[in-house]
């Protein structure tokens, strides 16, 4: 083989080469999250018998898959150096588009897709802003945040108005089991696996990652830049709106109020994975464990039963501290 | 060294680039043919890089036109040039930093999976390592780890190395390379001038942009100086003489090219 004379050409295929490759590399701060999820488990469990029943866990489960399948599109987002803190209103405008089809009438099918729709909708508004007219995504989605709420409230006729939702499909959605689990953990099991496809497997998942480290590069060496960020903003919108879906199931209404603030829990777990907030580097694993951990946390808050400002308390002040973490990360990066 | 002059492949007529007041390129004209090393010299901001830019798309010319194999054309961004066979190694490195060895050189030409799959561009990554692995033995390029290891964490020569083999990879027709040296060592240096030999001796016109004379003496076959947005002498390598260049570079001797 021609290889041989170049030595230092070799693929990295020896032992465990090929699980490394699938799985990627662990990253240390994987290892030291799994690590506090572990220790946060033990001191919880220590102070409340509940916590390691199968119930609570289910119960954690339902809790986090709102915020958790934004999450695992959250960390596409920022690995494309951008950002989305549109999601809570995109939630509530397609979950009241979606209660405003069955309203009308329609099928959970149907109404599910309206809300895919209007969901995709506002990702390409989204989209084009940022991409199209070159606007700082911090700004777009500040903006379209705001007028996505302010829309939701419009077509409801008022923010403290909120309708319930009975259908079967729907409710079942949010609260039926299957195997003892709850189905929304299916549904978050089932867009984590596909933000880690998409990222690890596609030739979208790689351009991501190269817009995100290297814009300018990446537009050089001819990835068709400003379509894959389009697209990026699509699909967490959305995600925004599979949770919109969820939210509405799991709690049997639809609310125009619901879901506020809710972009900084979401990004509070991808940090906290290691998901770098200026771009090209994060993974899906560990914005799993970044939920997980998030969830345990609050969990154990309310089995304490410790007022649920400590809820906010928490998530704040993990949001800052993962953001330390990165801005340390990326000095040292910088000064290697 | 022959000097035979192939055929021309890319010409540069009259190309012109204003930045506001800054005159980048004032007309400049440029013919490169297949299996020639040209060195492209010339001042700090004398226009060399913009003139490359020019001729590979990253930027638009304000006026003048730029000629392939015979027509003239429109490059509406790299990927236009990079569809032509037309290679770009860039001053400012153009990598991915967090990518490994393999994705960079497959940026924006990921080879997928066919078939059913092929909507879903799917990557191939076995067929792109063993692609890579081959390519890289042949054009005598060593890294430490194709895949991986992110590019950003390897040294400034390997990365060289790197944006080196991605273009030479792709490059049909014209090979530009904007001080593919310049951070190098002597023997990495020397590598990179090897893989600029290796590809024009495949028949592709190679434009080599550097400040380091001994390199021009020993791979142009001819060179071109630039001076002010205009060139100011183009002569073959048996014309040249390194005393009379670096007078030209400077300006105290007028090329008979203006
Ligand atoms: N984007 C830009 N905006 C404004 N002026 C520019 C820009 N790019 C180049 N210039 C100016 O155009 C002139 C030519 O620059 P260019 O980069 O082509 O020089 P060069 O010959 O490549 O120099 P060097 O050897 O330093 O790389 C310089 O005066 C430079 O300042
Ligand atoms: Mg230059």
């Amino acid at each position: 083989m021609e290889a041989s004379t170049y030595p230092g050409n070799a693929p990295d295929t020896r032992d465990g080469g090929r699980v490394r490759a699938l799985l990627g590399r662990v990253a240390p701060e994987q290892l030291g999250l799994s690590g506090m999820l572990v220790v946060a488990c033990v001191i919880i469990s220590m102070q409340s018998p509940y916590f390691l029943q199968g119930e609570n866990f289910a119960n954690i489960g339902t809790a986090v898959a709102v915020s958790g399948v934004m999450a695992a599109f959250t960390t596409i987002v920022l690995i494309g150096g951008g950002l989305d803190l549109s999601l809570g209103a995109v939630l509530v405008l397609a979950g009241w588009a979606m209660a405003t089809a069955l309203d009308a009438g329609y099928t959970a099918g149907a109404a599910i897709a309206f809300a895919l729709v209007v969901g995709a909708g506002c990702g390409l508004v989204n989209g084009l802003l940022i991409v199209g007219v070159g606007i700082n995504p911090f700004i777009v989605t500040i903006g379209t945040q705001f007028a996505f709420r302010g829309i939701t409230y419009a077509w409801s006729g008022g923010g403290a108005k909120s309708t319930p939702v009975d259908d079967p499909t729907i409710v079942a959605l949010g609260s039926d089991r299957l195997l003892g689990i709850p189905l929304p953990v299916y549904v978050l099991a089932g867009m984590f696996l596909l933000a880690f496809c998409l990222l690890r497997f596609t030739r979208f998942g790689s351009n991501v990652y190269a817009i995100g480290g290297n814009l300018a590069a990446a537009r050089l060496a001819g990835v068709r830049v400003d379509r894959t960020r389009i697209l990026v903003y699509v699909l967490s919108a959305l995600s925004a709106a599979v949770a919109g879906v969820l939210l509405i199931g799991i709690s049997g209404a639809a609310i125009p109020i619901a879901g506020q603030g809710i972009e900084l829990t979401v990004l509070a777990a991808v940090i906290l994975g290691g998901t770098a907030l200026m771009g090209g580097r994060g993974t899906v694993v560990g914005t799993l464990l970044g939920v997980l951990l998030l969830g345990v946390i609050n969990n154990g808050l309310t089995l304490l039963s410790a007022p649920s400002y400590w809820q906010m308390i928490v998530q704040g002040t993990a949001l800052l501290i993962a953001v330390v973490f990165d801005e340390v990360r990326r000095k040292r990066k910088e000064t290697r | 060294m022959s000097t035979a002059a192939g055929e021309v492949v890319l010409e540069a007529r009259g190309l012109r680039k204003h930045y506001g007041p800054v005159v980048a390129a004032a007309g400049m004209d440029l013919e490169i043919r297949r299996g020639e090393v040209m060195a492209l010299v010339g001042d700090n901001g004398a226009g060399k890089s913009t003139l490359v830019k020019m001729l590979s798309g990253a930027i638009r010319p304000d006026a003048g036109e730029i000629v392939h194999r015979g027509r003239a054309i429109q490059l509406h961004g790299p990927h236009d040039a990079r569809e032509r066979g037309i290679e770009t190694t860039y001053q400012d490195l153009a990598l991915a930093p967090n990518r490994d060895v393999i994705a960079n050189l497959y940026l924006g030409r990921e080879i997928v999976r066919g078939g059913l799959l092929k909507p879903l561009g799917i990557l191939d990554r076995r067929e792109m390592t063993r692609r890579a692995t081959d390519q890289l033995s042949r054009l005598g390029v060593r890294l430490p780890a194709l895949t991986g290891t992110p590019v950003g964490r390897m040294s400034g020569g390997q990365q060289q190395g790197v944006a080196v083999a991605r273009a030479a990879s792709w490059a049909t027709d014209v090979l530009f390379m904007d001080e593919p040296t310049a951070a190098l060592g002597v023997r990495q240096s020397e590598a990179v001038l090897q893989v600029a030999r290796r590809i024009a001796q495949s028949g592709v016109g190679v434009v080599l942009i550097t400040h380091i004379m001994p390199h021009v003496m020993e791979v142009a076959d001819r060179v071109v100086v630039l001076r002010h947005g205009r060139k100011v002498a183009d002569m073959t390598a048996a014309e040249l003489r390194q005393d009379r260049l670096i007078a030209l570079m400077a300006g105290y001797e007028e090329g008979e090219a203006a």
